[in-house]
């Protein structure tokens, strides 16, 4: 056997080791993207919910318009970083972006929900009590859709990270998956609550 | 617990498993053709394994086409899809409008499992007649899986809880173990065919084995058979038991709470009664099912399709009974007996004002329970009437019975604490029988309690509550339950033997009981009705009226009723309770005779540790 056959074996081992881990990358690529794409599912439902939210307790919070239309733009904004995200998930920044909308949105909800118990007839509104179980059974699936899209991240980057796939996946601009986290430490920290 | 690590060494020992597996298949084959090269011997003198002589041939493909059969027969059964098979195991598809609470509870853990798992929603299905807590997947080839959960599960466990076997089960369908198994189950179906022809063909010869050749056949066949069959039923066992760990790792995995996994393990492990799924089909059901009875025996060991419930509990978290234990001890320390009255049996809850004031009673109450007579005295007050009429003639009655003297003094109480006998009756009786407990002998208290039903008891007959109340002081007093004597004692066999029927057959007593329960929350008659039927539809399928307090021997009918139902199995009387404790709670809120009716139920059926 001589050398050029040895290399020429050698060449075709090397080219479908490549191959096959090019196509795990491939795979694991589209799962992770598959479970942002529920993530963006649960979020829309809960985007639609919102404005319905909103209009029931316009009928009754007559002194907290600020609270109402911040719970608006909250949801605005978040709404668009979804689109954005959920068109371009692996692109570095935009699913960070999405989850500290996502954390505005939190905050401004728990606002209107504190308001909601200053209204004692806003709370027996029969359609807002249905909204809001409502809106709680999408935020459930919500955190685990999250849980879903960060272990199919984790598994992904791993596989990414790996050595030899790691050549692969630079080669072949495999980018690096974003955690679902807000990026700004400053959002991520608890709010603190000040009695004066 | 690093359930992505265990994941995936019990995914490669399953692989193992599966190469053992098919070694095992090759092997089979191997020993076959030895065997029929073998056997062909004496009639054709050639020991050529490469060129096997015809009879031997015809002996391989026998065997071969037997096996495929049987495989056909097999995938016949399976092929008919999840839906079809939870239906056969009698499982009724829940809606998403469910009828309780807990049934949407259901749908909704479903739907976020399914997203945590990243899979496709199963068609759910409940499995009303079972009262053990268990649950499985069932599908075909096509990916269409059913997932089915008993009613035991549904009532018994909490929100998390139930969260948790259901990601065990999703753990399966998200590992791809239904196919594997649907395969195995094949499989299985082949040697069990194999098997089945061996015994045919020996009894057919009627026992000369070696007499003629078609019982040596047959004699060989089903050493093949039996041999195949026996490995192959340790080998799914096996393999389900490292599956069973691989799910319990998934179930970590989408719920992220593996106290809760391992919580409802260890409920499981509690349930002593239980010895696994009730239903018909059990032994098919086995290695689907989230859990099966434990296991001491090592020979029942190596052919058990799930590992030992403490070694599960262990995998996901070694120190899960201690936490849990440390967990119980602050919970009671916090709570001091909120829910439980006196010494702490009946414990049910309470509601509204009753749950405030627990045992508490009045200061006028407390002035009038001094001494042993004044405690007598309130206990036949509790008794009287409203009606004037009755009234008169039950302190003549008592009168006549005792003296005139209690009988005065029976009015007297009546008439100070009227209010409270009526709206803290509990209490009352609690603190009357306490004192009655330490100052009166045993004996005494049988006697008591004798001339006391004799007076409450209008020409035998009791109306509903009075005999609820009655049997509540029976209990409170410590004195024999003579209704279920009958049946618990020694010269009861007979008795017992009669009372023991199938849960089908018991549509008639269940019925009872549901109406009474539902009659106490006092609605009106078409609201009654709608809930009676809806109730009674987990019970049976007949069509049976809905019964009413007041009709003649009622009290009479409930307390065989009680027989029959307090020698079925503890966790349907536990369940049962439970659902009347639903009924109850449907409104909002516990009313008196609701709660009186729940407590006889409870303490008739000998559930009386069934806290809230």
């Amino acid at each position: 056997m001589g050398v050029g056959t040895v290399a020429l074996i050698v060449a075709v081992l090397v080219a479908a080791y490549f191959v096959m881990v090019y196509n795990r990358l491939v795979t694991h690529r589209n799962r992770f993207k598959n479970a942002f794409s529920q993530i963006d599912v649960q979020l829309q439902r809960r985007y639609e919910l919102i404005p319905n939210l909103v209009e029931v307790a316009n009928k009754y919070v007559k002194h907290e318009k600020e609270t109402l239309t911040a719970v608006m733009d909250a949801r605005n904004q978040a709404s668009k970083a979804c689109k954005e995200a959920s068109a371009n998930p692996d692109k570095s920044g935009l699913v960070g972006a999405l989850a500290q909308a996502e954390q505005t949105l939190g905050n401004a909800m728990g606002k209107f929900n504190m308001v909601m118990e200053a209204y004692p007839e806003l709370k027996a509104d029969e359609s807002l009590r249905d909204l809001h179980d409502e809106l709680t059974t999408t935020e459930n699936r919500v955190g685990y859709s999250r849980q879903a899209y960060s272990d199919a991240v984790m598994r992904y980057n791993t596989e990414r990270e790996q050595f030899p796939a790691v050549i692969v996946a630079n080669t072949c601009s495999f980018l690096e998956a974003d955690l679902f986290e807000a990026a700004n430490e400053e959002i991520r920290e608890p709010i603190k609550v000040a009695f004066s | 617990m690093d359930f992505f690590g265990i994941q995936d060494s019990r995914r490669q020992q399953s692989l193992l498993l599966l190469v053992f597996f098919s070694a095992a298949m090759l092997a089979m084959a191997a020993v076959v053709h030895v065997l029929a090269v073998v056997i062909a011997y004496p009639s054709t003198g050639s020991m050529d394994f490469s060129e096997p002589t015809t009879g031997a041939k015809a002996f391989i493909a026998l065997i071969w086409i037997t096996c495929l059969i049987g495989c056909f027969f097999r995938f016949l059964d399976v092929r008919a899809g999840g839906v079809a098979l939870a239906r056969r195991f009698g499982a009724v598809e829940a809606n998403s409008s469910g009828r309780y609470a807990k049934e949407e509870w259901l749908d909704d853990i479903v739907n976020e499992i399914a997203v945590a798992s990243a899979c496709a929603v199963p068609r759910i299905f409940i499995l009303h007649r079972e009262p053990s807590i268990n649950a499985f997947v069932v599908g075909g080839f096509n990916g269409k899986e059913a997932l089915v959960v008993s009613q035991g599960a549904i009532d018994k466990l909490s929100r998390e809880e139930l969260s948790a076997v259901v990601a065990h089960e999703f753990g399966h369908i998200a590992q791809g173990d239904i196919p594997i198994n649907m395969r195995l189950l094949i499989a299985l179906g082949g040697l069990n065919a194999i098997d089945e022809v061996g015994k045919l063909l020996m009894v057919k010869s009627e026992g000369r084995l070696l007499a003629q050749p078609g019982a040596v056949v047959g004699f060989v066949i089903r050493v093949i058979g039996s041999i195949g069959v026996f490995f192959g039923r340790i080998f799914r066992s096996a393999f389900s038991r490292k599956r069973e760990f691989l799910a319990d790792a998934c179930a970590v995995q989408f719920t992220r709470m593996p106290e809760h996994v391992a919580a409802a393990l260890s409920i499981v492990r509690d349930e002593h009664d239980d010895e696994g799924i009730h239903s018909v089909h059990a032994e098919e059901l086995a290695h689907l099912c989230f859990q099966v009875g434990d296991i001491n025996d090592w020979q029942k060991r190596v052919f058990a399709t799930h590992p030992p419930i403490q070694k599960r509990i262990d995998a996901i978290d070694p120190h899960f009974s201690i936490k849990a234990k440390s967990r119980k001890r602050k919970e009671s320390e916090k709570k001091p007996q909120l829910y439980s009255v006196g010494n702490g049996r009946a414990a049910m809850p309470m509601s509204g004002a009753e749950q405030v004031s627990g045992g508490q009673i009045s200061d006028a109450a407390a002035m009038v329970l001094t001494d042993t007579a004044s405690c007598l005295a309130v206990l036949h007050a509790v008794f009287v009437s409203d009606d004037s009429e009755r009234r008169r003639e039950f302190y003549k009655a008592i009168g006549f019975a005792y003296n005139k003297v209690f009988a005065a003094q029976v009015k007297e109480v009546r008439e100070t604490l009227s209010h409270e006998l009526h709206n803290n009756q509990l209490a009352i009786i609690e603190n009357a029988t306490q004192q009655l407990r330490s100052s009166i002998k045993f004996e005494n208290r049988q006697r008591m309690l004798k001339s006391l039903e004799k007076l409450v008891a209008v020409e035998d007959e009791y109306t509903l509550m009075n005999y609820a109340t009655l049997q509540l002081i029976r209990r409170k007093l410590d004195a024999e339950f003579p209704v279920l004597e009958t049946v618990c004692s020694g010269e009861s066999s007979v008795a017992q033997a009669s009372h023991v029927k199938t849960f089908d057959r018991m549509g008639e007593e269940f019925a009872l009981l549901l109406s009474l329960m539902i009659e106490s929350s006092g609605n009106n008659d078409d609201t009654l009705d709608d809930q009676f039927a809806m109730a009674l539809k987990c019970y049976t399928q007949d069509q049976l009226s809905r019964r009413t307090s007041n009709e003649p021997g009622i009290v009479k009918e409930l307390e065989t009723s009680f027989q029959t139902l307090y020698v079925q199995p503890r966790p349907i009387r536990e369940a049962f309770v439970r659902h009347c404790l639903e009924l109850a709670q449907s409104d909002g809120h516990i009313a008196k005779d609701e709660r009186a009716l729940l407590d006889l139920f409870a303490a008739s059926l000998n559930c009386d540790a069934l806290a809230a």
